[in-house]
């Protein structure tokens, strides 16, 4: 039940709130493109109650949380904001 | 040049609902309850209706009148059968569309979900006083025990009750009122389940992996139609299997008895789609309490959203949370049956753990879970 058996990483797999898409926005486009192609193929082995061979699973070492920085940020911003609107 | 169906003001709302409308490729089985409880609304409006042509709502007729419908009334015996059948169809659909909200995070589409829990809460009330109409030993002292539970309102509460029963006892003005209201509220639950799906097209359908799934939408026709198709012949088919081979298998006996104000049944209990209500209610000694902590166990629901702790949709990819989610079926099951029994030893014991355990899923160890499946991917 794991996401790496359908190839996903973590930060593919987060539910997208209004951070999570501000935070998709500022990606690069090469990560965006990468995480769009995993979740198709996600999306299309789910349908066909398939997952991937075991050698195609995500792997620990190769699940980089690439969104985190991005949406560390965009979390910091907001509160910063909602801090000086409170004044 | 553009199709009709995308340009007449009336074509393209059905276009844009039912054709064009564009779903998740991946969802799968538990995305089919939706439209069969379109489907078992359709059929109890349809059967109900032609009920109601051959039905009486004085006392004096009102169980003379359901033996005339069944046997002098042409296929009245059918009709009856799939109307009382359908409505333990309509829970069992509606039980295995709310497990589906639950278990996939569909809940986190907030207005599509509340509107949701009131349509839950009408389609009970609809349940609820149509079972009173047969005027059968169940219906009259089920109808008592329910509707003297008001009678725990502060202050207001005798006054209520006899506001709502139209005298000082389930009596005529009951039984009359009670087919106008269920007559009417199929009507009020059509009207929020257009509510209900407006809200649900706003955003779209959730899916299997809880994921955006923008990037691999298929229309609605013909995939989907076909699939609901499906879905509705199988329900047909179980349906009809119920109604003509084990018509009274979901039944009480007793309403086979005419209505005696007189003569209590040992054992009144309401139709297995409420008992664990039921257990809920009898689990608390105190009256007041006992119906809080009834509706307390539908209300419940509507926290879901507000407690959703962990970062991902749905329990796909937490097993944790998984194995919570089934204990929580089987606490569901556990009250059911003991709706059903006596309240004697051990069922008592029972019922309260049960009910205890019930609400500490859904207040503390679902959120709990959440959190620590966020600490196990490491996230903050």
């Amino acid at each position: 039940c794991m996401f790496s058996v359908s190839g996903l990483m973590r930060d593919d797999t987060i539910y997208e709130n209004d951070d999570v898409k501000e935070a998709l926005r500022r990606l690069p486009e090469n990560h965006y493109n990468n995480r769009m192609f995993r979740m198709k193929r996600a999306l299309d082995l789910s349908m066909k109650q398939q997952i991937l061979p075991k050698d195609q699973w995500t792997k620990y070492e190769e699940d980089v949380h690439y969104l985190a920085p991005y949406l560390e940020e965009v979390i910091r911003e907001r509160k910063e904001k909602e801090e000086w609107m409170k004044k | 040049m553009t199709s009709l169906r995308k340009t007449h003001p009336l074509l393209k709302i059905a276009n844009d609902a039912l054709v064009d409308l564009p779903a998740p490729s991946n969802i799968s089985a538990w995305w089919n309850f939706g439209s069969l409880l379109g489907l078992c609304l359709a059929a109890q409006i349809l059967t109900g209706l032609f009920l109601a042509m051959h039905y009486t709502s004085d006392i004096s007729m009102a169980f003379s009148s359901v033996a005339h419908i069944c046997r002098d009334v042409n296929y009245g015996w059918l009709i009856r059968n799939l109307h009382a059948n359908g409505a333990s169809f309509f829970f069992i659909c509606l039980y295995l569309h709310i497990g589906r909200g639950l278990y996939y995070g569909s809940y986190l589409y907030k207005e599509t979900w509340n509107i949701g829990v009131v349509l839950f809460l009408l389609v009970m009330m609809t349940a609820f006083v149509g079972y009173v109409l047969p005027w059968g030993q169940m219906s009259f002292w089920g109808a008592t025990v329910i509707t003297n539970l008001l009678s725990a309102v502060p202050y207001v509460g005798n006054t209520l009750v006899q506001w709502i029963w139209g005298g000082f006892s389930v009596d005529n003005a009951t039984l009359t009122r009670f087919f106008a209201f269920h007559f009417l509220l199929p009507f009020i639950v059509a009207a929020a389940t257009l509510l209900h799906l407006l809200f649900l097209h706003e955003t779209g359908s959730n899916n299997p992996l809880g994921l955006n799934s923008d990037a691999d939408k298929i229309p609605f026709y013909p995939y989907f139609t076909y699939k609901d198709l499906l879905g509705f012949a199988i329900l047909i088919i179980c349906l009809t299997s119920l109604a003509l081979f084990s018509p009274n298998l979901l039944g009480d006996p007793d309403n086979f008895t005419p209505a005696n104000p007189l003569v209590t049944p040992p054992h009144i209990k309401p139709e297995w789609y409420v008992l664990f209500g039921y257990a809920t209610l009898r689990s608390i000694p105190n009256k007041l309490g006992g119906v809080l902590a009834l509706l307390a166990s539908i209300l419940v629901l509507m926290v879901v959203p507000i407690l959703h702790t962990f970062k991902q949709r749905g329990l796909t990819f937490r097993p944790v949370t998984q194995f919570l989610f089934w204990t929580l079926i089987a606490d569901v099951l556990i009250l059911t049956w003991i709706g059903g029994m006596p309240v004697e030893h051990p069922f008592i014991i029972i019922g309260q753990i049960a009910s205890i355990l019930y609400f500490s899923l859904f207040l503390i160890f679902f959120p709990l879970a959440g959190w620590l499946e966020n600490k196990i991917l490491e996230w903050r």
